[in-house]
């Protein structure tokens, strides 16, 4: 029998179909996992089977009866909890006040602390837990908060558990407390949705699977009856089509970057490769595989323990961005809106700020100068505004992005790092800013780029280095490059 | 040409700055035409209250008078300009009222013992230290708006108790000396020093702020601390120099006023850095940073000056106008957070 049935559930925003027809439907005491890459629609649907969002239309079937749920609060009631990927404990507070947080036992004033104790025992028991419900959260690991959080979930008497990437921050031993956890629920009639980007953990705990993608269902399939391949090939899909432009082989030239056995402690290790003049240079991997990380220290704005880099020869010692770009390397950021644009100003003012100098005599600006610059950038990239005077908020995702390129252009790099340069574009200026990205590397120019989408990867770069957790796990060039061999290598 | 120039460039990045406000995204081009709003609102409230003091007052619009005025708000005036810097960058400085404690006292301590001018030369120096002192802690601890309020507030607190310590807690008199007395005191053709060193250094700092790199850097700094460094902006420098600065005018306003008063209190800075931060904000400039000008600054300062004379010359008592006071800083926040609600209903 089915505890829950999603029946053709669609949701947009603001004209994006995020979801489509979706129908999901999870038998009563199952662990049954959801898959996808990022975007997928996955974390969409969980919100609103959890009341965060209401869906524009379909049906949702919960223990047989029609429900809809109007806020989080009205899901909990029915037995429904979500944990989210970023744990909501109350740091100060103890273990149990977390777990009965706003329900304590007894009146307001005179809280029945020995029942509030037990009954939080009794929780923690449940999952495992061997920590005091006295215990203030802070003095928790990661995986203590989430055996927390599943109490908590526990305590409302759900009888559906979502939980979103909960492995994402474990490893080894919490890992397997969390399967231990996630089987003796399930063995007391619980039912979980699990999400997760490892396949590892799906072979070794769902009973079932659902492939999103696109904001699609793709397939429901038992896990005994499916292999790797087929769910790799089921996530990642193999459309390419007229999406991406043809890359035509450039000649590389001498290497310009080298990166030796790069460290930073906790989030990367030994990360070593080179990058040549006119070559792209892809970075593959899942969230947390510490691509980012990496590229900010190469741009000077956070430091690394150890290892070396080497630009253009010499031993690159930046302190900070500053420095990075006046040895000719820029960074288009991961966070458009707030690391890359200031979206309160003007074009202009966004388009000179990587130099400054190149504006300016004796320090005072020149206006003309300026002005020219801005407008040439504009006409360059194609970038829709009316004037360079329009401020960067008014543009549109895409727009926004060819101005931080242009940003980047302005600085005269020879490196280019780009971190997820199209996330949030349209699929017209994806492929606009795709165009410009060959065009830098035909003109000689070096490009890093990191980015989610593995077909963006593997349109564009030359070569592609994979990373899982931290370390490099292969790098990957010509014929040798498939989604197929990504994922492999990103989930290793 | 000079004067018309600077005013209409004034007017016309005032109303730049109020389409950086104007988020609704209307693309119609008309937006050069806007009036700045925001910035009218001070410069319509000094207009009617020149009115409202000459008609008040027979006195009030005379040459005397506004002589008088404008003698009065340079010490609050010198300090707005380096604090328009300060907020423009994002920080507040907080330590101004121990820097002209300090300062002031130093100023008549050297003034008696190694003359006028290594006195005016060492406590310049002194107050740009302070500065760098600041920028530099900010530094080091990767501080935000919040922390610049605790770092400055913890150094100003120092120079406080240094300035009472210095003179074991009395008022001290300054030496007769014609040179020193002329800082606060002198008139170059009728008009009062102080208002000619007041008028230079407002025109040196809306200079600097409008047309050269660094002012523009402390706009992007103060605007998105981590876009304008990822952009290169060295935003820490670019504040550390905008507290030097502020330091350096505010030990020049402690010489106008050990000068002005022959003589020093150690407690002559008490309040200082509030009344300096609400004429600044009174003139419009908001206290999130990335926003503001000099010429909002003179504004507020003008605006707060003119009051304070009507008040005098209306006789209301320096309770009410405490009073007074209190309550022109309350609505000149909520007219700033006004203007930042209609930004994000945009």
């Amino acid at each position: 029998m089915n505890i829950l049935e999603m029946n053709n559930i669609n949701k947009s925003f603001k004209g994006v179909q995020a979801l489509r027809n979706v129908s999901l439907s999870v038998e009563t005491g199952e662990v049954h996992g959801l898959l996808g890459a990022n975007g997928a629609g996955k974390s969409t649907l969980m919100k609103i089977l959890s009341g965060v969002l209401q869906p524009d239309g379909g049906e949702i079937r919960f223990k047989g009866e029609k429900v809809s749920f109007s806020s989080p609060l009205a899901a909990q009631a029915k037995g429904i909890a979500i944990i989210h990927q970023e744990l909501s404990l109350v740091q100060s507070l103890s273990v149990a006040e977390n777990i009965f947080l706003g329900r304590l036992h007894g009146k307001s004033f005179n809280i029945n602390w020995k029942e509030v104790y037990q009954e939080a025992e009794k929780l923690l028991s449940r999952v495992g837990a061997h920590f005091s419900p006295k215990t203030l959260v802070r003095d928790l690991s990661v995986a203590e908060m989430q055996l927390v959080e599943i109490a908590k979930a526990l305590s409302f008497q759900a009888h559906l558990v979502i939980m979103d990437e909960p492995s994402a921050v474990l490893s080894g031993p919490e890992l397997e407390r969390l399967f231990d956890t996630i089987e003796s629920l399930t063995q007391n009639g619980v039912t979980v949705i699990y999400i997760s980007h490892r396949l590892e953990e799906i072979f070794r705990i769902c009973d079932r699977i659902t492939i999103m993608r696109d904001g699609q269902v793709i397939e429901t399939r038992k896990v005994a009856e499916t292999t790797r391949e087929q769910i790799i090939q089921g996530i990642v899909g193999r459309s390419m089509n007229e999406e991406f432009p043809a890359k035509d082989p450039v000649p590389l030239g001498d290497v310009v970057l080298s990166v030796r056995n790069l460290t930073l402690k906790g989030r990367f290790e030994n990360i070593s490769f080179d990058v040549r003049s006119g070559e792209i240079v892809g970075l593959a991997g899942l969230v947390g595989a510490g691509r980012t990380e990496i590229v900010r220290c190469i741009f000077g704005a956070d430091r690394f323990d150890q290892g070396e880099i080497i630009y253009k020869g010499k031993p690159l010692k930046v302190k900070n961005p500053g420095q990075a770009i006046s040895s000719g390397i820029a960074l288009v950021p991961e966070d458009r809106k707030n690391h890359g644009l200031i979206t309160r100003f003007s074009l202009r003012l966004n388009l000179t700020m990587s130099n400054l100098k190149k504006v300016s005599r004796w320090m005072f600006l020149q206006r003309k100068k300026e002005r020219m610059a801005g407008e040439q950038l504009v006409e360059q990239l194609q970038v829709k505004t009316p004037s360079i005077e329009q401020l960067a908020v008014n543009l549109s995702g895409g727009n926004q992005q060819k101005v931080v390129l242009g940003k980047s252009l302005f600085s005269d790099a020879d490196l280019l790092i780009l971190d997820e340069p199209t996330r949030g574009v349209d699929v017209g200026a994806k492929r606009e800013i795709y165009d410009i990205i060959l065009g830098l590397a035909k003109s000689g120019k070096s490009v890093i780029l990191i980015s989610s989408e593995w077909e963006e990867l593997l349109a564009l770069s030359d070569r592609l280095i994979v990373l899982h957790e931290g370390k490099l796990k292969g790098e990957l060039a010509g014929a040798e490059a498939t989604s197929e061999k990504i994922m492999q290598l990103a989930l290793a | 040409m000079g004067d018309a120039k600077v005013l209409h460039d004034v007017q016309k990045q005032t109303v730049q700055k109020e389409t950086v406000k104007n988020q609704t995204g209307k693309r119609t081009g008309g937006w050069k035409l806007r009036i700045g709003i925001a910035d009218l609102g001070p410069v319509v409230a000094l207009a009617i209250l020149l009115i409202v003091g000459s008609v008040m007052s027979p006195v009030f619009m005379t040459k005397e008078n506004i002589f008088n005025i404008l003698s009065q708000i340079a010490k609050l005036g010198l300090g707005a300009l380096g604090m328009t810097y300060v907020m423009i960058s994002g920080y507040l400085d907080l330590s101004i009222a121990g820097i002209l404690s300090l300062c002031n006292v130093m100023a008549v301590g050297l003034e008696r013992s190694i003359g006028t001018v290594p006195a005016v030369l060492i406590v310049l120096a002194l107050g740009t230290f302070i500065g760098l002192v600041n920028g530099t802690l900010l530094r080091l601890i990767k501080g935000d708006m919040g922390a610049s309020v605790m770092i400055t507030f913890g150094t100003g607190t120092i120079l406080s108790a240094l300035a009472l310590i210095y003179t074991g807690g009395y008022s001290i008199r300054a030496d007769d000396d014609p040179l020193f007395y002329w800082f606060g005191n002198g008139k170059i053709s009728g008009l009062p020093v102080v208002v000619i060193f007041f008028f230079i250094c407002a025109v040196i700092f809306h200079i600097v702020l409008k047309y050269t790199s660094f002012g523009r850097s402390l706009y992007l700094t103060g605007a998105n601390p981590e876009a304008a460094r990822l952009s290169g902006i060295a935003t820490a420098r670019v504040r550390t120099v905008a507290f030097m600065l502020m330091g350096a005018i505010a030990a020049f306003a402690a010489v106008v006023v050990s000068s002005q008063t022959v003589s020093a209190s150690p407690v002559a800075g008490a309040n200082y850095e509030l009344d300096v931060i609400a004429a600044v904000v009174i003139g419009g400039t908001s206290l999130n940073g990335g926003e503001g000008s000099i010429f909002r600054t003179i504004i507020g300062v003008l605006l707060i000056g003119v009051l304070s004379n009507l008040f005098i010359l209306i006789g209301l008592s320096t309770f009410d106008q405490m009073m007074a006071k209190g309550l022109i800083i309350i609505a000149a926040l909520i007219m700033d957070k006004y203007k930042h609600l209609g930004m994000s209903r945009g």
